[in-house]
């Protein structure tokens, strides 16, 4: 009885073999060449140039290959990058996308739209800004990764190399903040170093799209402070001692007063003491440290204001407290005017194996 | 003890076929009724279509064992085509949304150079083959991929928490109401229409109202975290801009701990079982439905024939703003087919429960 009733089944799953195995619109991994480092900048005759770092396994080792192309939009010149190269380009595996200063401070709006559109790209990928030459930047950072195949990804992981003073930004995040009425990202940005692959030079403000400015790594630390992004210690020097902060919580709350908003902001640090020069108390040390903070995190605020970028999310706090049609206006009208009010708190968790010099 | 281990493929199938849109279309098609506070239009849809549901349990469960068909046809040739004509289409339309975004979130995600006629012969084969084995296999199959897939769906959720930022909450209250004036609105209704299988479930097995209503409870609340996790990641306004929000928010985790690099592909693959799951089911109501009105019909030339009608239906939409627009253009039909037809049920089901009374 149920014989004649599984014909049409069998001869419907013998149809569905013909596409199942997935051998089509497929180019095997040896055919593939997966760049990891895109490039984002300017050109004299054209609009855009894109260059690539390719890693390119050879026999024993691996072979970097920065190849760019120029052309008037983004996927044209990776189009005519695909042409030149010999295998097919796929961007699947994407770590960083790096933008020339110039075309951060241009506004990035639409390169990260054509990043988003097409899925190749993964939102995961970094985001970052250098003042160098694309290509030799691309060059030399890429006989770093010949050394040490990792060393790229190291620099960015946060269990591997990263520090506390990197800001970290992703596709996703871009897309989001630029589309956000309240809240900003800040780009690091990176050079390629002289004894290590890349080096640090601070972290570019953005306000929506555009870079309006740049911060050295002291205050980007801060950044990731407020955002309680510090996964890892940091050690922070003062006038008589160096202490390692190993724990944070940062709070904030918003309020309005007489219609200018006031950003309560409650840092709690705990810290370890690691050197220390005059035999102070752990309350002075407490207190210097706190000091120290604090005047510099109201020196940023103030540079931040001053910019109208908000990497910390200072306007995140706001969102209840005002209409969503006073909110759409919040980075022109009411941020410039923002309050802050700083409470930081030390904890000396302890002073290491000796109690005193 | 036994017989509620009876109905748990029931219940599971109901949680399966409203998963597939929940974590599928429902965000996108939430987010773009309204610019924010969109809990509200989420609410505003769950009221809908607990009210239809309790019509339809008070109708069906007046008369145990019966479903759509069983109780239109009795009205009459004429009543009975105007009650069920609307309501075949309204599956066939359902299956064929569900089918055509499925293949082109497929084309948008992995591969942009397969021919569509290519990933939507598989899927109505797939659909067909499922439709062909009948409701019963269905709803055990939908076991097997509940056990299988409804885990990874719920950790790729909770995956998506680490980047979500709690103020895209606000602001709250929206008190406009906008969105009851935009037409998107009604043709977002299709997210509530899955409880419509359920009026074909009764005489596979019995159904327990109060049951029903308790596995819906976890549905609108998975309803109301699926719309708010792209919100909570990217923030209203640039959540709106995505086409399938939920696959985006899925991308932008990073977990570096994960043997797989993309948590997407197995959320395409777990959408693509209870898509799959849902459509079968509509194409196999379709075969039901025409075969008890037109008993010359048998049931799998039907089924066969919607298949085809899907397969060809699909090939002739050029591109995603026309299966948008198609969306507007049956918002009548879905308004028919969510409100009449579970109200029809509870009328039928009174005078025949009364009538068994009188006699």
């Amino acid at each position: 009885m149920i014989r004649p009733r599984r014909l049409p089944s069998c001869i419907a799953l013998i149809c569905a073999l013909t596409v199942l195995p997935g051998c089509w619109d497929i180019k095997d991994i040896n055919h593939r060449v997966l760049p990891i480092i895109m490039g984002i900048s300017y050109s004299k005759d054209h609009k855009y140039k894109v260059s690539l770092q390719v890693p390119v396994p050879t026999a024993r080792n691996i072979r970097i290959l920065v190849v760019s192309a120029e052309a008037a939009t983004l996927s044209k010149a990776i189009s005519h990058l695909d042409m030149n190269i010999e295998s097919n380009l796929d961007l699947t595996h994407m770590q960083l996308i790096l933008f020339d200063r110039k075309v951060a401070e241009e506004g990035i709006q639409d390169e990260i739209a054509f990043a988003m559109r097409t899925q190749e790209i993964p939102m995961k990928a970094l985001l970052a800004v250098t003042n160098e030459d694309m290509e030799s930047f691309l060059r030399k950072t890429g006989n770093s990764v010949v050394q040490n195949g990792s060393s790229f990804m190291n620099f960015f992981n946060k269990n591997a190399g990263w520090d506390p003073q990197i800001t970290l930004s992703a596709l996703w995040q871009a897309f989001e903040t630029i589309h956000s009425e309240t809240k900003d990202i800040a780009l690091p940005v990176i050079r390629a170093g002289t004894s290590t692959m890349l080096e640090f030079e601070g972290s570019a403000l953005m306000s929506k799209d555009r870079m309006v400015g740049q911060i050295p790594p002291e205050q980007s630390l801060l950044v990731n402070i407020a955002n309680n992004q510090i996964e890892d210690a940091v050690l922070e020097v003062t006038k008589s001692s160096s202490l390692l902060i190993v724990r944070n919580s940062t709070r904030h709350r918003g309020s309005i007063v007489d219609g200018r908003p006031v950003l309560h902001t409650r840092m709690q640090l705990s810290a370890i003491v690691k050197e220390k020069h005059d035999d102070k108390s752990e309350d002075e040390i407490a207190s210097e440290l706190t000091e120290q903070i604090r005047t510099r995190y109201e020196l940023l605020y103030e540079k931040l204001l001053k910019a109208k970028s908000d990497p910390t999310g200072a306007g995140q706090h706001f969102r209840g407290l005002l209409p969503y049609e006073e909110l759409t206006a919040w980075r022109e009208r009411y941020y410039p005017r923002l309050i802050l009010k700083c409470d930081v708190s030390t904890v000396i968790v302890n002073q290491g194996n000796i109690s005193s010099n | 003890m036994q017989r509620n281990a009876s109905r748990l493929p029931t219940y599971l199938f109901i949680v399966g076929t409203h998963t597939g849109l929940i974590f599928f279309l429902y965000a996108h098609a939430t987010l773009r009724t309204t610019a924010y506070a969109h809990w509200q239009p989420a609410i505003v849809y769950i009221c809908i279509e607990a009210l239809c549901l309790f019509l339809l349990l008070a109708g069906l469960a007046r008369v145990p064992g019966k479903d759509f068909a069983d109780l239109f046809i009795p009205l009459g040739k004429v009543a009975s085509l105007l009650l069920l004509a609307p309501l075949v289409a309204y599956f066939l339309l359902v299956s064929l949304m569900v089918m055509r975004s499925f293949a082109e979130l497929v084309r948008i995600m992995f591969v942009a150079n397969t021919p569509m006629w290519a990933l939507l012969a598989l899927l109505v084969l797939l659909f067909m083959f499922g439709a062909f084995m009948g409701g019963d296999s269905i709803l055990r199959a939908n076991v097997v991929f509940s056990a299988l897939f409804l885990p990874v769906l719920l950790f790729a959720l909770s995956s998506c928490f680490k980047n979500a930022d709690f103020h895209y909450l606000y602001p709250l209250w929206n008190s406009s109401f906008d969105f009851l004036r935009k037409q998107e609105f009604y043709s977002s209704m299709f997210v509530v229409s899955p409880f419509l299988v359920i009026g074909m479930l009764p005489p596979l097995s019995p159904l327990r109202p109060r049951g029903v209503f308790l596995t819906m409870l976890p549905i609108w609340a998975l309803c109301l975290i699926a719309l708010h996790i792209p919100i909570l990641v990217f923030g209203t306004p640039a959540a709106r801009l995505l086409v399938f929000p939920f696959l985006a928010t899925m991308d932008s985790v990073s977990l570096l701990w994960l043997v797989f690099d993309r948590v997407t592909l197995f959320y395409a693959v777990s959408i693509m079982a209870f898509v799959s799951v849902h459509a079968s089911f509509l194409l196999w109501s379709i075969g039901r439905i025409v075969h008890k009105r037109f008993p010359k019909c048998p049931e799998k030339p039907v089924i066969a024939a919607a298949a085809v009608a899907l397969f060809v239906w699909g090939l002739m939409i050029p591109g995603w703003d026309w299966l948008q627009n198609m969306l507007f253009w049956e918002t009548w039909l879905r308004i028919l087919a969510v409100f009449a037809i579970p109200a029809a049920v509870l009328w039928r089901g009174l005078i025949l429960s009364r009538r068994r009374a009188a006699s």
